[in-house]
């Protein structure tokens, strides 16, 4: 079956970070991709890298980052190198990001209709006086009640699940094809969070939009994605479709991450903690960056890593994959 | 939002009023704690004891101290600010002539200020680290220690006894030019109504020195606060939604970067506006402006107390006016101060 | 204690060069206000017909006045009395102000509403005008300066003293103090006001470049110190009017060593700052 060319390529991307402290090399040569259309998980503990690879692919990474190498090919165009003039113009319309923390995600002390506003009219080829309608039509199709008032409500007004509608409204404003959602349901509660997944679900649908999902959570990963990327350190571990990554996890710490994970029918004894911690990603650093936390490391595992396709869309990264 | 205004005024309306009550009460205590007797002041050298008397009574200090505030108080309600002994009018009509010197200095040492701190402030800011975010770090901190009598000296020593760029400073207007006939009493807009553009001139150039030795002084603290509230607002959450939603770079700095900015450096406003109005005093007297400062001044180093009084109460109201002025434009910018949530 | 504060002391005055150097200027002007007199090359009040209004030289480096006295020497010996005005000032403020902070922000009810009353009262005036009036109604003397400039000082201190005392109440510290039978006094003096300290430090290196700049402020306008004592407002004052007539040196000196000492005071005042809380980086 011939693929049809992804979205998304992220190829080789590395990124370091300048702190007080020494260089921080955040992500190393991290490889995924994404069609359209797809609903694809990016998975991993605390500080694997997930979120720098969000900010990455939309090039809003912090002043102290460097992108070292590795290229992000979108709809055939290299975000890595193209000018920052090209990147405002596709950001909010080709592809767009939601975050963590709806409420300081958005302006305070502007109306969230009027927010909206700005996206239409900067890239979305509204007139100015269609662009109240317009905003309304976008809140009401993010579900919130009585959009024509709440047109002129500030955040500090708005529930967080609110606001979240909010800024996928604001996301989804001009119909991008790809939409990077950074943990959006943390913080919420357990209601909001599956009623905001439903959300982003039927709206990608409607429109074959993709959909790349930050999360810490395996479970909500599991539920909404059709494939997952595993991060660990900075590295892509392993990548499966949903199914297959559950049912047969090649690399250890996709075991492991599976094993920690509640869900229906496991008890709380049986949840194992993944021993060790994040190695510290300053310095020297071995080849496999989970080598050190790793109960099958053998000495060749210290050889320069490769991502092995193992299946149909499986890549792991492992010598001794289970 | 009309309603929600209008309870903001009303609720900072209440809020100042015991700040003025407070002003009333402190300036009498200080009136009433100067050395000397000022009704043997007021008769004069040669008086004799029942004069003197006669004058206590006059001036009502024979009366208890709770009846003398009471007097006090109800003069102050009529406007009445007592009389000059110098000058030999009433206070109040000699504040009245001077206050347009000293607000058309102030206004346009805040104008010259905010000119050149908000914008060196902002630029500052979006290049961190580069040598013009430094040099304005550094020139703030040297700019936060000057006094203000020093600089207004140093001024005049270089531009009118060196370069001779600056008329000599004596006041307002040279005595060559007429007075512009008196519509607003700033004479900037007065002689522009007149179309009379030389004494525009001579005025604008008499008043170069003493603003700009103003506005220096308030021109760092007003820099630091819009670079550091800037900074902080740029590395904000929302700052990083607007640059994900692609929005031009000018929306992100100006609509969404610089509208949070200005809520600290507006109420910074009022610790400016204390700075201002207490260096009125110290700039008047460099200059010879014919301000409210000076005026004062004069009085005190004349044993003529109620030009003083009146002084401290016209400068203590102005600043609490201003500050409700501050107060309303910071619910202006900010609804979450304004709407009760 | 004594041991690790004086290593804690070290390293924050050596951490960043510009306070150091600031650090260092400021020893150098306390010695001198210290030392004053017996550093001074001549009399500072003692007049010499014979040469007024020199320009600065080798025998008059600072040049003389109009009554032939050295401007070196009055800019030295002035030092200790602009010094001390300020030091005691800020030392009388924050004593005071963070006293009554912090007793409001412990006990509350009426006592916080008179801290408060008075506090907003005082900031209700335009400071330096507030510092006039008390001034001039006191009288002009060393005392009634220092006083009016700790009286003008005092809210800022005693609202920080406040709102960190208002924090540890809520945190619950007077009632545990409280259970385990201490008193409330001694839960005040032991506990919450020492932690109070820090934050107002900063404050205080920041306060004593303004109150030197209040009180030369006040002299050059003809409040507080009269002269002829030496004092660094006077003698601008002093020099202001002769600067018409070109002879920039009576001015000049007076007005940079006072510009120098507030500069490294407000230097070092960020240097703290940028240590204690290095949030508020500006």
């Amino acid at each position: 079956m011939t693929a049809a060319a992804p979205l998304l390529s992220v190829e080789s991307l590395s990124v370091e970070f300048r702190t007080r402290d020494g260089l921080v090399k955040a992500l190393d040569r991290v490889s995924f991709e994404i069609r359209r259309g797809e609903t694809v998980g990016v998975v991993g503990e605390s500080g694997s890298g997930k979120s720098v690879t969000a900010f990455a692919i939309m090039r809003i990474l912090d002043p102290a980052a460097r992108i070292t190498g590795g290229r992000v090919a979108f709809d055939g165009v290299d975000l890595v190198a193209a000018r920052e003039s090209e990147l405002e113009a596709r950001r909010g319309r080709d592809l767009s990001m939601i975050f963590q923390n709806p409420r300081t995600a958005l302006n305070p002390i502007r109306q969230v209709g009027r927010q909206i506003g700005d996206v239409l009219l900067r890239h979305g080829g509204v007139k100015r006086g269609e662009v109240r309608r317009r905003a309304v039509e976008l809140l009401a199709q993010v579900q919130i009640p009585d959009p024509e008032r709440r047109y002129w409500a500030y955040p500090f007004e708005l529930s967080g699940g609110m606001c979240q509608r909010v800024m996928i409204a604001l996301a989804l404003a001009c119909g991008p094809a790809l939409l990077v959602a950074d943990e959006p349901t943390t913080g919420l509660d357990v209601t909001t969070q599956a009623a905001i997944m439903d959300l982003i679900d039927d709206l990608a649908r409607a429109t074959q939009m993709a959909t790349l999902l930050i999360t810490h959570d395996l479970g909500l990963a599991a539920l909404h994605c059709e494939r997952i990327v595993v991060m660990h350190a900075g590295h892509v571990v392993e990548s499966a479709p949903t199914a297959e990554l559950f049912a047969s996890p090649r690399h250890p710490y996709t075991a492991k991450l599976i094993a920690a994970t509640p869900g229906p029918g496991v008890s709380l004894d049986e949840l194992a903690a993944i021993p060790g911690g994040l190695p510290d990603l300053r310095g020297e650093l071995p080849a496999c960056r989970y080598s050190r936390r790793c109960e099958r490391y053998a000495p060749f595992c210290d050889e320069p890593l490769p991502l092995q396709e193992i299946g149909t869309r499986h890549t792991v990264a492992c010598w001794k994959p289970l | 939002m009309r309603a929600s205004f209008l309870r903001l005024l009303s609720r900072r309306l209440t809020a100042a009023a015991p700040g003025l009550a407070g002003v009333v009460v402190v300036t009498f205590c200080l009136m009433r704690a100067l050395p000397g007797d000022p009704a043997a002041y007021f008769a004069g050298n040669a008086a004799t004891k029942e004069a003197i008397e006669q004058v206590r009574v006059k001036l009502g200090l024979d009366k208890s101290l709770p009846e003398q505030f009471a007097v006090y108080v109800r003069d102050l309600a009529h406007g009445d600010l007592g009389q000059s002994v110098t000058t030999g009018q009433p206070v109040r009509a000699e504040m009245l002539a001077r206050l347009p010197a000293s607000l058309e200095l102030t206004l346009t040492a805040l104008l010259l200020a905010v000119a050149v701190a908000l914008p060196a402030g902002v630029l500052a800011a979006t290049r961190p680290g580069t040598w013009v975010d430094q040099a304005v770090r550094v020139l703030t901190t040297a700019g936060v220690s000057l006094p203000t009598f020093f600089t207004g000296i140093l001024l005049v020593y270089v531009f009118y006894y060196l370069l001779g760029w600056s008329p000599s400073p004596t006041g307002r207007l040279d005595s060559l030019f007429p007075t512009p006939p008196r519509v607003t009493s700033f004479y900037l807009v007065d002689s522009l109504i007149a179309r009379d553009s030389e004494t525009f001139t001579a005025c604008l150039r008499q008043l170069t020195l003493p603003a700009v030795t103003m506005a220096l002084f308030v021109m760092a603290p007003l820099a630091r606060m819009t670079r550091a509230s800037m900074l902080g607002v740029l590395g904000s959450d929302f700052i990083r939604t607007a640059r994900a939603s692609g929005l031009s770079r000018r929306t992100v700095l100006w609509t969404y970067g610089f509208r949070n900015a200005m809520l600290p450096v507006v109420t910074t406003l009022g610790m400016i506006f204390s700075f201002m109005l207490g260096a009125n005093v110290l700039v008047e007297k460099v200059f010879a402006w014919p301000g409210i400062g000076s005026f004062a001044l004069e009085s005190l180093l004349a044993s003529d107390y109620a030009p003083v009084q009146g002084f401290i109460l016209v400068m203590a109201t102005l600043y609490v006016l201003l500050n409700l002025t501050i107060d309303i434009l910071y619910g202006l910018i900010d609804p979450r101060v304004r709407i009760d949530a | 204690m004594t041991a690790a504060a004086l290593r804690h002391a070290r390293y924050v005055v050596t951490e960043n060069p510009i306070t150091l150097a600031a650090f260092s200027m400021l020893l150098m002007l306390l010695l001198v206000a210290l030392l004053g007199p017996a550093l001074a090359p001549y009399d500072p009040l003692k007049s010499d017909t014979a040469s007024t209004l020199k320009p600065p030289s080798a025998r008059h480096w600072f040049g003389t006045d109009q009554l032939g006295r050295d401007m070196l020497s009055r800019v030295m010996v002035a030092t200790r009395l602009d010094m001390a005005i300020a030091f005691s000032a800020v030392a009388l403020s924050f004593a005071a102000g963070s006293l009554a902070g912090a007793c409001a922000g412990v006990f509350g009810g009426w006592t916080e509403r008179i801290v408060s009353r008075i506090s907003d009262t005082i900031m209700a005036f335009p400071l330096f005008v507030l510092a006039m009036g008390i001034v001039a109604a006191l009288g002009n003397s060393v005392f009634n300066v220092i006083l009016a400039t700790a009286v003008i000082n005092l809210p800022f201190y005693a609202r920080m003293a406040r709102a960190e005392a208002n924090v540890r109440r809520e945190a619950g510290f007077v009632e545990a103090a409280r259970l385990s039978g201490n008193g409330t006094m001694r839960v005040l003096a032991v506990h919450i006001y020492p932690n109070c300290l820090p934050p107002m430090m900063v404050q205080a290196s920041l306060n004593l470049g303004w109150a030197m700049l209040n009180a030369a402020g006040l002299a050059f306008i003809g409040l507080g110190v009269r002269p002829p004592t030496p004092e660094w407002g006077i003698l601008v004052a002093e020099g202001a009017s002769f600067i018409l007539s070109g002879e920039w040196w009576i001015a000049l000196f007076p007005g940079l060593a006072l510009m120098l000492a507030v500069f490294c005071f407000n230097l070092m005042g960020d240097g703290l700052r940028d240590l204690i809380d290095p949030r508020r980086r500006t």
